[in-house]
């Protein structure tokens, strides 16, 4: 028992390793957000007038909106006019070889492991790697514009494909959806963007990994994937950001659009900073995922493993409209110490057939509070739609709380929704058991918890679904005493 | 109808404070205003609320001018209605008991006018009198604190254990007005009791219902269940079209004590019954079995919540309903486990039938959970009945309507085969079975 | 008693039956054999009427009535038992009262008076006896919770309770152990008289051995491609169907 109360300390007192500042200058605007600052940063990305337009009706609605206070979280006062809005790093933002980028920019990302080099080649992964808010550097684009894909920064995107962008932005998250979209849709500063044409399926896992580095800066992503008419995507999103002793504000808005017999799969391994053993620091995470299945037949599948941030606010979506299209979403979060998580998912049936799944499991060690928050809504006229949910929850230390909420509304008579929610600890028979057989403590619950996750991480590629399994163990690690 | 609801209930209250308060102990009454007070401030709750959203009762509210009386009114007896037969009954009437004299059984236990019980300074009445109820932050039980002239008491004392049920019959009928009351009843269970209670919640069914005003009950009910006390309470709201009934009730149970509660609910009124107990003795069970059965545009929402504030205490929920024609049904379920309540044991179900297009089903089982070593689940369904049960049976000779009655029966009838007793299930199933038939 | 002329049928519009023939009379016992897949479970689904199957062509003759213009509960009333491969669980229906319901809508069929609930009970306790049903399952909810071989015996018993013309036996004997086996198909014949008849679909020969079978058909995509006594059975039983498949083809 002793020994176990060690080892659950030593887990959950369990520091951020990732944390380290990257010496970069940067090019930052004054700080608070006003009109003004809405121009500014649309001008220095050299936007088209609609575009600034587009912000700044943002901006007037994100006014009148208060900060939401639905969720299971303890949110600080967060002072808005004293967040930095943009800041991109000073060296000239293009390069044609890797050469030209920034040697310590390289190094930060060999040290957080992110295979940017040659070794992406043999991985057969195109990054567009975003250092702060501006894209550093994209590969593989020309093997992906053979086959018609686009694949590049937001401010590209907005630049050379401008109708696409205007066709597609905010047509499934509009600026009026909620506060934090309001909020992105008016800084947003970069992101990237994706279009895959009619039939074609994309050869390789697409896949963008962000940090956060400037100091006292909010970071606010934008993200937008298409797939036209039986295309298929597999995308990936990792990020881990160094140690601040500030919070940091991060609101990024995804938006996904999948169209007749496509399918997107959108994979997330977020680790940013969760804070210290204290809770003191730590990222706020405020996301906004959505896709629409518009099509008949359109597939997708939300993953994600949550292991950082000090606050995390995120519920990737599904809106089913396309009769036959099917939503799932698969969840790890991982909360430690102070961390907050706020997380889950809405399946909106509409069409007919419409299928989801839900996969949830939180973990909560330390002090942490851990909520499960899922909406599944059937629709009027979504005849035959259907839904499982499935959200378990697994306790690390009885200091922590987990917490499920889900919300099933139903309005049409054909339909078939079901919940299933479990609450659990790691067994002393399980740890017994697996001492007997020589394992350690530590090794044990890694192992357990990984047992207990592997339905999601099984949902992840295969190099994503690695890192992964690290983190959790990782985030678990401690030394026997 | 300028005025807010708020304001126009602390106007009523103000104008009437002598005759509310009259009888009562200078402390009850100091109290009142308090409660008035909290109301007012936390208003009715609105669709944006988490917990009441789904009633959406600012809108009943505003839906009429409700009246108010602050005396008794005589209520046509149920339209050739036969009740379950009891030996000990307590009849109310719009809120008022019709027999102000208190029933003293020779084993102690004291039942009857909650009005009686509050003014002759019963101990078991004056001591536990909104001692469960208080600090709920529920604005409609602090309206219901502010307003309360009557209701039904029934004390068991400690070790007794009590031969047949008590039943408690409320009758809410309006006149040619919309009316607005408020109902209340107490129950104190003594240390190592036991006892059951039925409660029947009845529209007036008598002649020219169709003329009358609708009628809108803020109902309270306080439970103390002693150490040991072994307790089950079965209820049935069943009322005509114009009745709104809003029933708050609050348990709290001492060690190894156990609660049973079946609620049945197959009003054609709008009903928001919500249920909470708090486990305060280590080893305590609470166990409710929730059913409703909704037609036509009938509304029915269940909340319950289960708070295990201490350790090694069990709680089963299983609330089912069936929503058919443009009915509405809504659960919103909570258990909440405190820091320490280890080796908690806790189940919630939540099962709906959803019948017709225009029906409708919302279910929100919840859980918040700040214990490690515990046992929690829950789960929701909502589906149709089965296809293949149906061919089953008709492949037996079985009729369409028949297969789907039987298989109704058979979704219905593990809340109801488990209520206090024999005969009141009888009554029950014959009722069930009656509303079946209409849906 | 039974006219099957040319019937076909489609799930999801793709053909599964294409122009069975059969003749059964009373008194007779007829088994249906033949690979995964011909349509012998699709057949007697059709017969009992399950509306997820579209008859496309021909007629079905049951005791001198149009078979395919009557319901599932009206084809049952007259007195077509389906005992199901999978029996279904019904939740919260007793036994007792499922059967009660039953076998007075086909008592009120054949114009005789419901019976009285010790006549039913009695009935129960007797039917029960062929199969060896233990009688706590019948204060059970319908096949809740029950094993695989209870089922089955289940569903002979209810045959018994129903006493019907004509008995389709869909696979009764699949996931049976030796004994239950021998228990339920001893129970069909113990039902068995010369005013009744039954249709034994099976994989097996060995549930042939206890319901010997005037006929046996084999069924191949969707026809019977032949016929013959009980010698058939096993001849199949010791050298497949392969051999008679490809005299078919």
């Amino acid at each position: 028992m002793e020994d176990q109360n060690q080892i659950l300390n030593n887990i959950t007192e369990q520091e951020y390793k990732y944390g380290f500042v990257t010496d970069i200058e940067t090019d930052t605007i004054p700080r608070g957000l006003n009109e003004e600052i809405v121009r500014l940063i649309s001008a220095k990305k050299e936007e088209p007038e609609w575009m600034t337009e587009y912000r700044l009706k943002a901006y007037a609605h994100w006014k009148t909106l208060p900060m939401p206070s639905w969720a299971h979280l303890d949110i600080p006062e967060i002072d808005y006019q004293d967040i930095i809005y943009y800041a991109a790093p000073r060296t000239t933002p293009k390069y044609n070889s890797l050469d030209e980028v920034d040697p310590e920019l390289l190094a930060t990302f060999e040290k957080l492991g992110i295979p940017l080099e040659e070794r992406m080649a043999l991985a057969g992964v195109a990054v567009d790697a975003v250092m702060d808010s501006v894209s550093v550097k994209t590969t593989f684009k020309d093997t992906l514009s053979e086959l018609g894909i686009v694949f590049c920064s937001m401010s590209e995107a907005v630049r050379d494909y401008p109708d696409l962008v205007r066709k597609y932005l905010g047509s499934v998250v509009p600026y009026t959806d909620n506060f934090f979209a309001a909020l992105n849709a008016a800084v947003f500063s970069d992101g990237s963007f994706c279009y895959i044409p009619k039939g074609v399926r994309c050869p390789m896992e697409l896949s963008t990994y962000f940090r956060i580095n400037a100091a006292g800066t909010g970071q606010f992503e934008r993200t937008l994937i298409v797939a036209d008419e039986g295309a298929y995507v597999s995308y990936l999103e990792g990020c881990t950001a160094p140690r601040r002793d500030e919070n940091q504000l991060h609101a990024a808005v995804v938006e996904i659009v999948v169209m007749k017999d496509a399918e997107v799969k959108y994979s997330t391994v977020q680790n940013w900073y969760p804070g210290d053993k204290d809770g003191k620091g730590g990222i706020y995470n405020f996301v906004t995922k959505r896709g629409i299945c518009r099509g008949e037949n359109a597939r997708l599948s939300w993953t994600q493993v949550e292991t950082g941030s000090a606050i995390t606010w995120k519920y990737p979506s599904c809106i089913l409209a396309g009769d036959n299209s099917v939503g799932e979403f698969y969840s790890v979060a991982l909360t430690n110490n102070f961390q907050q998580a706020d997380t889950g998912t809405k399946m909106i049936h509409l069409g007919k057939n419409t299928r989801s799944r839900i996969v949830s499991k939180g973990i909560s060690a330390g002090r942490s509070q851990n909520s499960y928050r899922g909406l599944v809504k059937v629709g009027r006229k979504a005849e035959g739609a259907r839904n499982y949910s499935q959200c378990d929850s697994l306790l690390i230390g009885d200091r922590c709380g987990a917490h499920t909420f889900p919300y099933l509304e139903v309005e049409n008579k054909s339909a078939v929704v079901e919940h299933e929610a479990t609450t659990s600890k790691i067994s002393e028979d399980q740890l017994f058991y697996c001492n007997q057989r020589g394992l350690s403590t530590e090794d044990a619950v890694a192992l357990i918890v990984g047992g207990y996750a592997r339905e999601v991480l099984n949902k992840l590629p295969m190099e994503f679904a690695i890192e992964a399994q690290k983190l959790l163990s990782v985030s678990l690690e401690g030394t026997v005493g | 109808m300028n005025r807010s609801v708020e304001q126009r209930l602390l106007d009523l209250y103000v104008a009437n404070v002598d005759i509310v308060g009259e009888g009562f102990s200078v402390g009850l009454n100091s109290q009142r205003r308090e409660y008035i007070e909290a109301f007012n401030l936390a208003g009715i709750p609105d669709r944006k609320d988490e917990r009441y959203g789904l009633s959406d009762l600012r809108t009943l509210f505003d839906s009429r001018e409700w009246e108010h009386y602050f005396t008794p009114v005589q209520l046509s007896a149920l339209g050739g209605e036969s009740l379950p037969s009891s030996r000990y009954r307590i009849e109310v009437n719009n809120g008022f008991c019709t027999e102000t004299e208190l029933c003293r059984l020779e084993n102690g236990v004291v039942y009857g006018s909650l009005r009686t019980a509050l003014q002759e300074e019963v101990d078991s009445a004056r001591l536990h009198y909104n001692t469960v109820a208080d600090n709920k932050g529920a604005s409609l039980t602090a309206l219901n604190s502010a307003f309360m002239q009557d209701g039904s008491f029934v004390y068991v004392p400690e070790g007794v254990e009590l031969d047949e049920p008590i039943l408690v019959f409320h009758r809410y009928g309006a006149g040619a007005e919309d009316v607005m009351g408020f109902g209340r009843t107490l129950l104190v269970f003594g240390a190592g009791c036991r006892a059951r209670v039925q409660l029947i919640h009845a529209g007036d069914h008598g002649e020219g219902v169709d003329d009358r005003g609708s009628y809108l009950a803020d109902y309270v009910r306080e439970i103390c269940v002693g150490e040991g006390a072994d307790v089950h309470l079965s209820e049935v709201s069943d009322f005509s079209g114009n009745c709104h009934l809003l029933l708050e009730s609050y348990v709290s149970q001492e060690t190894r004590s156990r609660c049973e509660i079946h609620t049945v609910d197959l009003g054609e009124g709008t009903a928001r019954l919500d249920y909470t107990t708090d486990l305060t003795g280590r080893e305590a069970e609470s166990y409710l079995y929730g059913l409703y059965l909704h037609g036509e545009r009938e509304r029915c929402d269940v909340g319950v919540t289960v708070n295990h504030l201490v350790p090694e205490c069990r709680s089963y929920e299983m609330v089912k309903g069936v929503a058919s024609g443009e009915a509405t049904g809504s659960f919103t379920g909570r258990v909440y486990v405190a820091q320490d309540a280890q080796h908690t044991d806790a189940f919630q179900q939540s099962r709906n039938l959803l019948l017709s297009p225009e029906a409708h089903i919302y279910t929100r089982p919840q859980l918040e959970i700040y214990a490690d070593d515990v046992k929690c689940s829950h789960g929701a369904t909502v589906g149709q009945l089965d296809a293949e049960a149906i061919y089953y049976m008709r492949q037996r000779g079985i009729g369409e309507d028949e297969a789907r009655r039987l298989q109704l029966h058979g979704f219905v009838n593990d809340v109801i085969s488990h209520c206090c007793c024999e005969s009141f299930c009888d009554w029950m199933t014959a009722r069930a079975e009656r509303k079946i038939a209409t849906i | 008693m039974l006219e099957i002329k040319n019937l076909h049928c489609n799930v999801e519009n793709k053909e599964i039956l294409r122009g069975i023939n059969l003749s059964v009379q009373a008194g007779e016992v007829h088994a249906i054999m033949g690979p995964n897949g011909s349509g012998k479970s699709t057949l007697a689904s059709v017969l009992a009427g399950n509306e997820k199957f579209e008859v496309t062509q021909g007629e079905v003759m049951f005791e001198g009535m149009n078979l395919l213009d009557m319901s599932i509960e009206e084809r049952a009333r007259a007195g077509l038992f389906l005992g199901f491969q999978y029996p279904v669980e019904i939740p919260g229906v007793s036994m007792a009262n499922f059967m009660k319901v039953a076998v007075n809508e086909r008592r009120k069929y054949l114009g005789l008076d419901p019976l009285s609930s010790t006549d039913f009970l009695r009935m129960m306790r007797e039917k029960g006896k062929i199969v060896e049903l233990d009688s706590k399952l019948t204060s059970r909810a319908v096949n809740e919770g029950f094993s695989g071989g209870e089922k089955k015996k289940n569903e002979i018993f209810q045959m018994a309770m129903l006493d019907p013309k004509l008995a389709i036996l869909d696979e009764t004997d699949s996931g049976l152990d030796i004994d239950a086996l021998r228990i339920v198909a001893t129970g069909v014949t113990k039902l068995h008289r010369p005013d009744n008849a039954t249709i034994v679909i099976t994989h097996y020969q060995r549930l042939l051995d206890y319901i010997v079978p005037d006929y046996v058909h084999v069924l191949y995509k969707g026809r019977i491609i032949y016929s013959g006594t009980k010698e058939l059975a096993l001849k199949l039983e010791a050298e497949g169907y392969d051999w008679l498949i490809n005299q078919y083809q």
